[in-house]
């Protein structure tokens, strides 16, 4: 892919057919300020950078591969809108989470949950098709039972969990407290525990 | 504090949620019972194991999805795309935020003083550039005169020897043939 963004320098590459960012030396805010400039070069950039994490977060939370897409998309285009109001009292990161969560929570309130989880993709497992059958009915068995934690429960441990926001950025995702947080992470914990304590159990022997 | 109470307290200790006083309890009763070590070791295998799950079964990416959303994106009105004057107020407010409230209403007051003191000067170096570069030879056109404010009028004169008096004619009315 050519970038069309003559003022940052971006590599950017072909991996397993998606487009991914190989180097640049702008942060996410630099490149959020690019934007601001009429830069669509540096919105495909932020775009690569977070579209893994974004459909990810969004898959788990919903279940429903088009849904997470949708979710994503919209996420994206409202960073396109509204990046003048970014703020630089927060991240990027947190900023674009905070709208996906944002998404993810009011599209609860359009649609009651699904709960179940699609497998989206095959997993290698070498040549053991057994192992790979188990290896996808373990993935299903984790992010469903996540998928059955409410909502709020959901999302903060989908953050902390799997993208790596610190208790402090999934409060501002949030809009709650820290202290709320570990509260909604420590009663997601326990139900997970109970619902997938077997499965570790049969895993570890 | 007893097993009980403190393999309840786990989930909130490996959070981190735990208040000093209590976490201090815990971590002395976790010293002597190794029954509650082996329950704590069992709750990091078990975060372990989600977190593990959560980085080997990686979601895919479609392969048209950037391209869907950059497209989306240049589909959106130009206004949405790209606002400069609030990008401008937005940089200009990350710079102001250092400084205390009265600075912050000094610094605004005086460039609010320089924009609008400016746009004054503005329009007539603007005006005089506009009849240069349109007719540098020719006299300028009588009607655009007339509408110059005075201090413009006055830097015509002075560039073509014109007497604003002999252009101050009345506008031809529509209908009237000379």
């Amino acid at each position: 892919m050519q970038a069309e963004s003559h003022l940052l320098n971006r590599v950017v590459t072909m991996a397993d057919g998606v487009p991914t960012l190989q180097t640049t030396d702008a942060s996410d805010e630099q490149l959020l300020a690019h934007m601001n400039r009429g830069d669509i070069g540096a919105f495909e950039s932020l775009v690569i950078r977070y579209q893994r994490s974004a459909l990810r977060a969004a898959r788990r939370f919903v279940g429903d591969g088009h849904e997470a897409e949708d979710m994503a998309q919209e996420a994206f285009l409202q960073v396109y809108r509204n990046a003048h109001q970014f703020r630089s009292d927060a991240t990027f990161k947190t900023w674009f989470f905070r709208i996906l969560t944002n998404l993810c929570l009011n599209r609860l309130k359009k649609k009651q949950p699904e709960y179940f989880y699609d497998p989206p993709m095959e997993i290698p497992a070498g040549d053991d098709p057994a192992r790979s059958l188990e290896l996808q009915e373990q993935r299903s068995a984790i992010f469903r039972a996540i998928l059955n934690l409410p909502p709020r429960q959901r999302i903060a441990f989908i953050l902390c969990c799997f993208e790596e926001l610190s208790y402090a950025d999934t409060a501002q995702c949030l809009g709650l407290s820290v202290k709320a947080v570990e509260s909604l992470l420590v009663r997601a914990r326990r139900t997970l525990r109970k619902e997938l304590s077997a499965l570790q159990k049969n895993i570890s022997e | 504090m007893n097993c009980a109470k403190v393999k309840d307290q786990l989930a909130a200790y490996l959070v981190g949620e735990l208040k000093a006083a209590t976490r201090k309890r815990v971590d002395e009763h976790l010293l002597g019972c190794l029954s509650c070590r082996a329950e704590l070791a069992s709750e990091r295998a078990f975060d372990e194991f989600v977190r593990g799950a959560g980085q080997l079964f990686d979601e895919p990416v479609p392969p048209d999805f950037l391209e869907r959303v950059v497209n989306l994106a240049r589909a959106e009105p130009a206004s949405a795309a790209v606002d400069g004057g609030a990008a401008d107020r937005s940089l200009l407010w990350q710079w102001l935020m250092p400084f205390s409230l009265p600075v912050r209403a000094a610094i605004v007051a005086a460039i609010l003083l320089a924009t609008f003191g400016g746009i004054q000067s503005g329009r007539i170096v603007t005006g005089l550039l506009a009849n240069l570069s349109a007719s540098s030879s020719s006299q300028p056109d009588p009607m655009a005169v007339l509408e110059m404010m005075p201090v413009e009028q006055e830097m015509m004169q002075l560039m073509h020897g014109v007497k604003i008096g002999a252009l101050d004619q009345p506008r031809p009315r529509s209908g009237d043939r000379r």
